[in-house]
């Protein structure tokens, strides 16, 4: 399994966006909800993997997120209110300025033996275990 | 500030970023440079995808631009 910390937040200027940030490899995705936002940062972890391993790269080399981030959610999964996945949506929506710290289990994805399709991965691969800690920005910074 | 994929293409072309439609499965948009990792782009409505700030600082990062020049030509 690989562990990946995912902080999760509305996008500010963008009505009923939401961000996920993978902080290890830096990638930033979007989706309408939480729970959806995270289903995008799985694809685009997928996504990067297949991709470097086309170009034989290891993307456990990729630049992690900068060191706010980090600690925001470091901050947040020590502060925030443990909550269950399935209430990610539900409990984001009642809090001011939400930001959730997850941890994200994914079962390891080998793409380098032979290059394959994101959605073949995504298909076929077990969903993301996710431990996950809610926390107010206002709060935590 | 938020921004459509279509405008962001032009401008990241400047900076001699290719960002195609997705070839292997799912909604994300790549964006490809020589020299740099390739970087997803959560694209879901294509290129009237409105891409928000916090996307576009981690895309900044990855191909080494300025945020606020990136911002100020969009």
């Amino acid at each position: 399994m690989r562990e990946f910390s995912v902080l999760i937040h509305r996008e500010p200027g963008l009505e009923g966006q939401w961000v996920a940030h993978c902080l290890n490899w830096d990638l930033v995705s979007q989706g309408e909800s939480p729970a959806n936002a995270v289903k995008m940062i799985v694809e685009a972890i997928v996504l990067a993997i297949v991709e470097d391993a086309k170009e034989g790269l290891d993307p456990n080399d990729r630049p992690p997120a900068p060191d706010d981030l980090w600690k925001l959610f470091a901050n947040t999964q020590q502060h925030g209110t443990r909550i269950s996945p399935g209430d990610v949506d539900t409990l984001a929506a009642q809090t001011g300025e939400p930001v959730i710290a997850a941890v994200m289990y994914m079962h390891q994805i080998h793409a380098g033996e032979r290059f394959v399709r994101a959605d073949e991965v995504l298909s076929s691969a077990p969903p993301p275990f996710m431990i996950a800690a809610l926390g107010d920005d206002r709060a935590s910074t | 500030m938020a921004a459509r994929l279509r405008r962001i293409q032009v401008v990241a072309s400047e900076y001699g970023i290719t960002i195609a439609p997705p070839t292997g499965g799912g909604s994300h948009w790549m964006a490809k440079k020589a020299g740099h990792r390739t970087y997803p782009i959560p694209a879901h409505r294509g290129e009237n995808s409105e891409i928000g700030d916090s996307y576009m600082r981690g895309f900044c990062r990855n191909f080494g631009i300025d945020p606020a020049e990136f911002r100020s030509k969009l």
